[in-house]
């Protein structure tokens, strides 16, 4: 009988954790839209009208692109990146000058897996397999930036075709679904709170500056811990996910790594995943590729949900720049993976960079420092040189 | 030309024999690849303990390309010194 209550205590106890747990999960949610939120307001408060000159330095593209590697690489998050991104855009930045900086949160991103790859470096085969499969990512949204960059400048397609869908959900019309957003309503209470709060203390520039600053920490921790908390409850689901998709094609695999990364919030998580699963030897390069480009999609929700956050005449642009990446990314699968010969390109890439590499390691350093930090930074002064 | 009828109905059936071989290989292999797969997927856990101490990861890369870069130097520096005693 004592048993009895204690087996019939125990699931309730372990509920309990899971509903505090998914408790947790919800006020970190809410706290990104608060930070979200914060720097949009924030970024307007500073800078008023002035938010496009503040970015003018990032009017050249190759500077936008630098700026979101760079931070991306640093943070190792560009579900970070792009949601500050949002709130920047929230506050006045204009779309146009976001969109090389979203584009380079894809390439900042990939260093995360690259660096567990790194682990196997002793393994000889294992690690050239495990490299591989991390670097497969780099040279996909290299080459993604290469083809698109080019054409977003000559023809704006992704702003346009984002601006076209963001009117239809966030535009005043009547068959919009502004009406529908419960976000905005529960998250400016909070902003306007601290905004009045901080008003009276200091002059607007520092109020705005200070929230910029604050939206930007809360995002940080916020997504941090989202991303930790989840990798533990979901793992259950990543397994159910991945067995699903064994034996399925490129589709499956595709389809897996987007949900897999949408329930873990992070595409850090699911590329680095894969890398000892190639690793060892029981996925092969060509099997983990589709997987490493549904993280590309999956990713695009957290500035999605982050752009459900803003109000105000700019939660338009901010709904186009997450749009923007949404379909930057659906665009490059498609087109890179669709097409054979363009598919084939990282593949090759990582592969023919594994075999230097496990030759000599020092490539590998070589290759870190020169793709994230060298080369964006010789790219900035030639572009500037050459007057973009 | 009985025999070549023969003959070629004899080949086909090897064929059709050996196509039936390589499919059921192929359907082994796949099947066991797949339940290796399964078994792997079921050490998530551990993969994702590796991406939380990825900086510990570092220390063996660092250690070995530190190595490499003392044995290149090292290297360049004897071939100098070669070059130097040999003029």
């Amino acid at each position: 009988m004592h048993t009895g209550a204690f087996s019939q205590s125990e699931p309730s106890g372990a509920s309990r954790t899971a509903f505090r747990e998914w408790l947790t999960v919800a006020v970190l949610v809410y706290l990104l839209l608060v930070a979200v939120a914060m720097i949009g307001t924030g970024f307007k408060t500073a800078a008023g009208a002035n938010a496009r000159e503040l970015f003018a330095f990032a009017g050249n593209p190759v500077t936008g692109i630098v700026i979101g590697t760079i931070a991306t690489a640093l943070i190792q998050s560009s579900s970070t990146v792009t949601s500050i991104i949002v709130g920047l855009v929230a506050g006045g930045l204009p779309v146009g000058i976001a969109i090389p900086m979203v584009m380079g949160a894809n390439i900042g991103t990939t260093i995360t897996n690259t660096i567990v790859s790194l682990g196997h470096v002793r393994e000889g085969d294992e690690f050239k397999r495990a490299y591989e499969a991390a670097t497969i990512h780099d040279f996909f949204n290299l080459l993604c930036v290469v083809i698109f960059l080019p054409l977003e400048l000559m023809t704006g397609m992704l702003a346009r075709s984002a601006a076209f869908f963001s009117t239809m959900f966030d535009g005043g019309t009547s068959l919009s679904i502004k009406q529908l957003n419960f976000v905005k309503p529960i998250v400016h209470p909070v902003v306007d709170v601290f905004q009045s709060a901080l008003g009276p203390l200091m002059p607007s520039v520092a109020t705005g500056l200070f929230m910029i600053f604050t939206g930007v920490i809360l995002i940080i921790a916020s997504i941090g811990f989202l991303g930790r908390l989840l990798k533990q409850l979901m793992v259950g689901r990543a397994k159910e996910i991945l067995h699903k998709s064994v034996g399925r094609g490129p589709f499956s695999g595709l389809v897996s790594g987007t949900v897999l990364t949408v329930l873990v919030q992070s595409s850090s998580t699911t590329t680095s995943l894969v890398v000892p699963l190639a690793g060892n030897g029981v996925f092969s390069l060509r099997q983990v590729y589709p997987f490493t480009l549904g993280a590309n999609i999956g990713t695009c929700i957290t500035a999605l949900l982050a752009a459900t956050a803003v109000s105000g005449p700019n939660s338009v642009f901010a709904l186009q720049i997450a749009l923007v990446h949404l379909l930057y990314n659906i665009l490059g699968v498609v087109v890179i993976y669709g097409i054979p010969f363009l598919r084939h390109i990282p593949l090759r890439a990582a592969e023919r960079l594994a075999e230097a590499t496990v030759n000599n390691k020092v490539y590998a350093l070589m290759y870190i420092v020169g793709v994230f930090f060298l080369i964006p930074g010789v790219l900035i002064a030639v572009s500037n040189w050459l007057g973009f | 030309m009985l025999n070549a009828i023969k003959r070629r109905e004899e080949l086909e059936a090897k064929i059709t024999e050996l196509e039936t071989s390589l499919n059921i290989l192929k359907q082994q292999l796949r099947e066991e690849v797949e339940q290796e797969q399964h078994r792997d997927i079921d050490h998530l856990d551990e993969y994702l303990e590796e991406v939380v101490h990825r900086y510990g990861n570092l220390k063996d890369f660092w250690h070995i390309v530190g190595h490499e870069l003392r044995e290149r130097f090292a290297r360049k520096k004897a071939a100098e010194q070669k070059k130097d005693t040999g003029v």
